[in-house]
C-alpha cells in the first residue's frame, strides 16, 4: 500500500460488518448502533457505497410488493395539502454550537444532529470529559467522550454491545496494539474484555455507545467507575 | 414477492449498449421524469402518478412493520408529503426512486412508534439521502434504472431461504437475531444466508461503482 499524500487522512480501516449495515439499512439496528454506524458511514466512502447498494435492495423489495389499497380520498387529501407544503431545494446548513475545545474535530453530521448543546460537558474521571447524548438507553450510555492523550480505560468487560467511533486522535488496544483512528469503528460484545488507551500526545474524541453497563475487571477500574457515577 | 424472473437478464451486466439500457429502463425512466417534474416545477399531475404507483406499496411496508391500517393510511400520506417536500434532494445516481421511498417509509415509522419500540428509537436520524447532489446525467439515471431491473430479477431468483431472511429484515424490520429466533435457526446460519444472498446481488447493487 502506498502512503497517502502528506496531510491527507487515511480512510478508515475498521468497518461496520456487512450484517450490521443490513440491519442499519433495514431500520433494525438499535438506536445507539444506528448512530455509531451513521457516523462511520459518513466518514467512510466504502461503507457509504455499500449502504447505497443495500438501500437499492430495499427499493427492489418495496417495488415487488403488491401493495395495500389506501382508503378512498387518500390521494385527494394529500393533493389538498401540497400547497401548504413548501418544497426544499437544499437542506438548511446545520448550525450547532460546538464547544471551543471540539472546534477542528470535524464532527460528522449525524453526531452534530445528536449533540444536545454546548452545555453539559463534565469531567467524569481525570483525563476524560464526556457529554451524554439524548438517548433512552436503560443501563447503558451514549456519549461523546474526549480522552486526554495517553488516558487509559482499564481492563473491562461489557454488559451489552459497545460501539466506538473515533473522530480525532486514536484509541489503541492494549492487548494487540490495534489502532482506531478517524472514522474507525470498534465493536465489542459482552465477554470481549479489553483495555484501551488514547494514543499519547494528542487528545482523542470519540462516540462511545454502551448498550449495557461497563464491568471493570481491575480495582483501579472499579474505583474510576465509582467516581464516574457521581 | 412475485416479481417475474427475467431469463434474458444477464447475471452480472458490465457493459450496456444504449438501446438495451433504454429498453430495460423504460419502466423506471417515467418515474425519474415525474421526480424531475415535481422537483423543478411542482408538478401535481406527476406527483399523483407517483402516488398511484407507490403509495399502496408504502402502506404495505408500514403495515408489515406493525402499523394498523388506519395509522398506515395517515403515515403513507405523510411519507408522500415528504416526497413532495424533498423531491429536489433526490439523487438518481445514488439509487432508485423506490430505494428513496423505502428509506423514507422506514424512517417515518420510527418517528411515531417512540416509546412502543424504545429499542429502535433514534434510528430516525438515518437519513438516506442527506445532502443535495448534482443532478445525474441521463446516462447515469438510465444505468441506475437498468441495474435496478437486473437487481429485482436476481432478488426473485434467490433461494427462498435466503430471500425470506432479507424480507424479514428489510420488510418487517427484524434484526438478524429476531430472524433467527422466529425461524429457530442459529444466528450464524442467518448471517451466512444474508452473506450468500448479498454476494449474488452484489454485482448488481453497486449503483456507483468505483469510477
Amino acid at each position: 500500500m502506498t502512503p497517502p499524500p502528506t496531510g491527507q487522512l487515511l480512510p478508515p480501516t475498521h468497518h461496520v460488518p456487512e450484517h450490521g449495515l443490513v440491519e442499519y439499512v433495514a431500520g433494525a439496528a438499535t438506536d445507539g448502533a444506528a448512530l455509531a454506524f451513521a457516523c462511520h458511514v459518513s466518514l467512510c466512502g466504502a461503507c457509504a457505497a455499500e449502504v447505497a447498494a443495500l438501500e437499492n435492495v430495499g427499493g427492489t423489495i418495496l417495488e415487488a410488493s403488491p401493495g395495500q389499497e389506501l382508503g378512498p380520498g387518500a390521494l385527494d387529501a394529500v393533493l389538498a395539502r401540497l400547497e401548504s407544503t413548501p418544497q426544499l431545494t437544499t437542506l438548511s446548513a446545520e448550525s450547532v454550537a460546538v464547544p471551543a475545545f471540539l472546534a477542528g474535530c470535524d464532527l460528522p453530521a449525524p453526531l452534530l444532529r445528536a449533540l444536545p448543546s454546548a452545555e453539559g460537558w463534565r469531567t467524569v474521571v481525570p483525563g476524560m470529559r464526556v457529554v451524554d447524548l439524548p438517548f433512552a438507553l436503560p443501563g447503558g450510555a451514549v456519549r461523546l467522550v474526549r480522552f486526554k492523550g495517553g488516558a487509559t480505560i482499564p481492563f473491562h468487560d461489557h454488559g451489552g454491545p459497545e460501539y466506538i467511533v473515533v473522530f480525532t486522535g486514536a484509541l489503541e488496544e492494549k492487548s494487540d496494539g490495534q489502532r482506531f483512528g478517524r472514522g474507525d469503528v470498534s465493536i465489542r460484545l459482552p465477554g470481549e474484555r479489553h483495555e484501551q488507551r488514547a494514543t499519547p500526545g494528542e487528545p482523542c474524541v470519540a462516540l462511545v455507545v454502551n448498550e449495557g453497563a461497563l464491568r471493570p475487571l481491575t480495582l483501579r477500574g472499579r474505583l474510576l467507575l465509582a467516581i464516574a457515577r457521581d | 414477492m412475485e416479481a417475474a424472473p427475467s431469463p434474458t437478464c444477464p447475471a452480472r451486466p458490465r457493459r450496456f449498449d444504449r438501446a438495451s439500457v433504454q429498453r430495460l429502463a423504460e419502466g423506471r425512466t417515467d418515474e425519474l421524469e415525474w421526480m424531475a417534474a415535481i422537483a423543478t416545477r411542482g408538478d401535481r399531475a406527476a406527483f399523483a402518478q407517483l402516488f398511484r404507483r407507490y403509495a399502496p406499496k408504502v402502506k404495505a411496508h408500514l403495515m408489515a412493520r406493525g402499523a394498523a391500517t388506519g395509522a398506515a393510511d395517515e403515515l403513507t400520506q405523510e411519507v408522500m408529503l415528504i416526497v413532495w417536500r424533498k423531491a429536489g434532494l433526490f439523487d438518481a445516481s445514488r439509487g432508485s426512486v423506490a430505494a428513496w421511498l423505502y428509506t423514507i417509509s422506514r424512517n417515518a415509522l420510527f418517528n411515531t412508534t417512540r416509546g412502543e419500540r424504545v429499542r429502535k428509537e433514534g434510528s430516525a436520524m438515518q437519513t438516506a439521502f442527506p445532502e443535495a447532489a448534482p443532478p445525474p446525467t441521463s446516462e447515469q439515471a438510465l444505468l441506475a434504472a437498468e441495474q435496478g431491473r437486473a437487481l429485482s430479477a436476481s432478488l426473485a431468483q434467490l433461494p427462498p431461504e435466503q430471500r425470506e431472511i432479507l424480507e424479514g429484515a428489510y420488510w418487517r424490520g427484524q434484526t438478524l437475531q429476531e430472524c433467527a429466533e422466529e425461524r429457530q435457526l442459529p444466528l450464524g446460519t442467518v448471517k451466512t444466508r444474508v452473506r450468500l444472498a448479498l454476494e449474488k446481488l452484489r454485482g448488481l447493487m453497486k449503483i456507483r461503482s468505483t469510477e
